[in-house]
């Protein structure tokens, strides 16, 4: 099966800088892809290209099987987007932005807006005027907009701009929901992984316009223990014959991760001091992932 | 594309320029038509039509005009300025008395109905100035508000979005003129007198009268009148298109409806070059029965065939640039 996603060998010439560079990445139907990168990493340009919006300088993208550049329609059929701001008409309510929208689809009744609305929780302040809305309420109305061709890619620029804790909890719950029980595909760009990161199943970390790294969520939320013990290798044999637990030597820590819910650390512990291995520390490692995109993002130059 | 249509429609009617443009051209329609009557003119409130024996009576006039002209002549001394504007306004007035009696054609009140619908389009310059202002920013606002990608990362291809919008601008520069018309028209009914007859007659450039069916002469006045507002609309939403900046495209279409006409004739002074110039052939009105050629040579086919080229030249441009130009706003 082809990826719902498939972006290749992708480049981008802004002002004769190269923006992006040989890019690829596939994303799959139903999952959420996390785009992480500082400002001005080329997020929002790669965005724009997967949208149609800017011309691809090298390589090609697709979106569920067509090509962005060449079946421009048919591609767009399924996607949903906010690029950059979610920037509405100032001048019309945030229902008449929305009714706006539906003009360009077809088949978007008054009871889907109405459902929409209710969806991002907008209810109350439909008919207020887009300029009186705060930057985290013009996010769900763009949100809405995005999903009212009930888009099988749903593509949010920065979604988590402008939200407090608890939109951004409600978010969560959102692209959760509609990828697990609609099975869209989504993804969503941020410069700060803590925001992201608890509803992405994998994120791509973009630094310079270059992809770096591809780290999957699901992995690194397991607990990482880093244990100082005194026959680290005979430890490692144990622990694979009695829990099957793969493990790694680094710097004379025994290195593993544990899937929250499986075994507990302490039967481990437990295992190898039945075995007469002594044991001189037991380290949780917390926010792997947020120290591997510090060291992958920061620049090497200034530190 | 009717959607689309819409769409842009009801953006234009949701901004405050639109209003004020609206109540500008009502207001300025009714100044232009009821002004007279508060100045309490004499001649305004002349209300004098003619009766079943209109020869008799015009017959009268003209003797009577003939004689206060040779009153004022008979003196001898020196005519005063005042004596002198009278000798010459009775002249044209003589004038155009003979020809209506020559002609057949009975002569209408001092305010008539015709005259007043075609002197307002002389207020077609300030249309196309509204005209301006709404299609310099049909496109280059979406840009500076951020909302072209929202437009355009829906499945209407860029194409089908400028044709809306370019229909949307044409569309509207016809209905203010058509409510420039229509507020004239309604005030010039209780401020004017209906004429007599279905003809009107006008003086021509070279000071003689002539007539026409008013219904041809007006509609051929109306058809270059809305040429020149596309023309206008045209450049303007070019411009917006191709800088995707309001102000520049605002100024530069001003400048060339405020300056065109008066660089082209200096222009064409210096170079035969200059017919092939928009503004030298935008005023088609030129071509109507008792005016000139507004340059030597010129000739309503000529002209039309230079705006042709020239909108399509402004359409192709801005379709390119548009279909074309990364979307970066
Ligand atoms: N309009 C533009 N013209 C030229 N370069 C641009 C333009 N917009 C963005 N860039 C450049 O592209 C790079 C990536 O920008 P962007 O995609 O907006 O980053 P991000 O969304 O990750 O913050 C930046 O280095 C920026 O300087
Ligand atoms: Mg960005």
């Amino acid at each position: 099966m082809t990826a719902t996603i498939a972006i290749n060998n992708v480049g981008k010439t802004l002002n004769k800088k190269k923006v992006i560079k040989d890019l690829s990445l596939n994303v799959n139907a139903g999952e959420v892809l996390g785009l992480l990168g500082p400002n001005g990493a080329g997020k929002t340009t790669l965005i724009r290209m997967i949208v149609g919006l800017i011309e691809i300088t090298e390589g090609k993208i697709s979106v569920c099987g067509n090509d962005v550049a060449t079946e421009h329609k048919e591609a767009l059929e399924n996607i949903g987007a906010i690029v950059e701001n979610p920037e509405m008409y100032p001048f019309f309510s945030g229902q008449k932005n929305l009714e706006y929208f539906a003009r360009m689809h077809t088949n978007v009744t008054k009871e889907k807006i109405a459902e929409l609305v209710d969806f991002v929780g907008l209810t109350d302040r439909i008919h207020d005027k887009v300029k009186d809305y705060s930057l985290g309420m013009k996010q769900r109305l763009g949100i809405a907009q995005a999903l009212m061709n009930d888009p099988k890619v749903l593509i949010l620029d920065e979604p988590t701009n402008g939200l407090d804790p608890a939109g951004m909890h409600e978010l969560r719950r959102h692209v959760r929901m509609l990828a697990k029980e609609k099975n869209v595909t989504v993804i969503v760009s941020s410069h700060l992984l803590s925001e992201i990161e608890l509803m992405c199943d994998r994120i791509a970390i973009i630094k310079q316009g270059e992809l770096i790294a591809v780290e999957n969520v699901k992995e690194e939320k397991k607990q990482r223990y880093h244990l100082k013990v005194s026959d680290i290798d005979k430890a490692q044999t144990l622990l694979e014959e009695h829990f099957e637990q793969s493990s790694k030597i680094s710097e004379d820590n025994l290195i593993f991760a544990l899937p929250p819910t499986l075994h507990d650390v302490s039967a481990i512990v437990k295992l190898f001091v039945e075995n007469d291995i002594a044991i001189y520390s037991v380290e949780p490692k917390n926010h792997s992932l947020e120290d591997r995109f510090m060291y992958l993002t920061q620049d090497k130059g200034r530190k | 594309m009717i959607q689309l249509i819409i769409n842009e429609w009801q953006k234009v009617f949701s901004r405050k320029n639109n209003i004020i443009i609206m109540i500008f051209i009502i207001g300025i329609a009714a100044i232009f038509s009821l002004m007279p009557l508060l100045f309490n003119d004499d001649q305004a409130i002349d209300t004098s039509t003619y009766g079943e024996n209109w020869e008799y009576e015009v017959t009268q006039q003209i003797t009577t005009l003939e004689n206060e002209t040779e009153a004022i002549l008979d003196q001898g001394e020196e005519l005063d300025f005042s004596q002198s504007i009278t000798v010459s306004i009775n002249e044209d007035e003589i004038q155009r008395l003979s020809y209506h009696l020559n002609e057949g054609i009975e002569p209408p009140a001092v305010n008539d109905f015709y005259s007043r619908l075609v002197d307002a389009s002389s207020l077609n310059a300030l249309i196309g100035i509204f005209v301006t202002i709404i299609a310099s920013a049909m496109v280059s606002k979406e840009f500076s508000m951020g909302t072209i990608k929202l437009l355009l990362i829906r499945t209407q291809s860029r194409t089908k979005i400028l044709t809306s919008k370019y229909i949307t601008t044409v569309l509207l520069a016809f209905f203010y003129y058509g409510l420039l018309y229509l507020s004239t028209a309604i005030f010039a009914l209780v401020s004017t007198d209906m004429n007599p007859t279905s003809d009107y007659v006008f003086m021509t450039v070279y000071g003689s009268y002539e007539h026409a069916p008013f219904i041809s002469y007006f509609l051929g006045l109306v058809g270059s009148n809305l040429v020149y507002l596309v023309i206008i609309a045209t450049l303007a939403f070019m411009l917006s298109t191709v800088t995707r900046n309001t102000s520049l495209s605002l100024g530069t279409t001003l400048g060339t409806i405020f300056l065109g006409t008066g660089v082209t004739s200096f222009l064409a002074t210096k170079t035969d070059l200059a017919k092939y110039l928009i503004t030298a052939n935008w005023s088609l009105e030129n071509y109507l029965p008792g005016q000139g050629a507004f340059i030597e040579g010129l000739s309503l086919p000529f002209s039309m065939t230079v705006i042709i080229v020239y909108i399509a030249l402004f359409l192709g441009v801005a379709y390119y640039v548009f279909n074309k130009k990364d979307i970066l706003s």
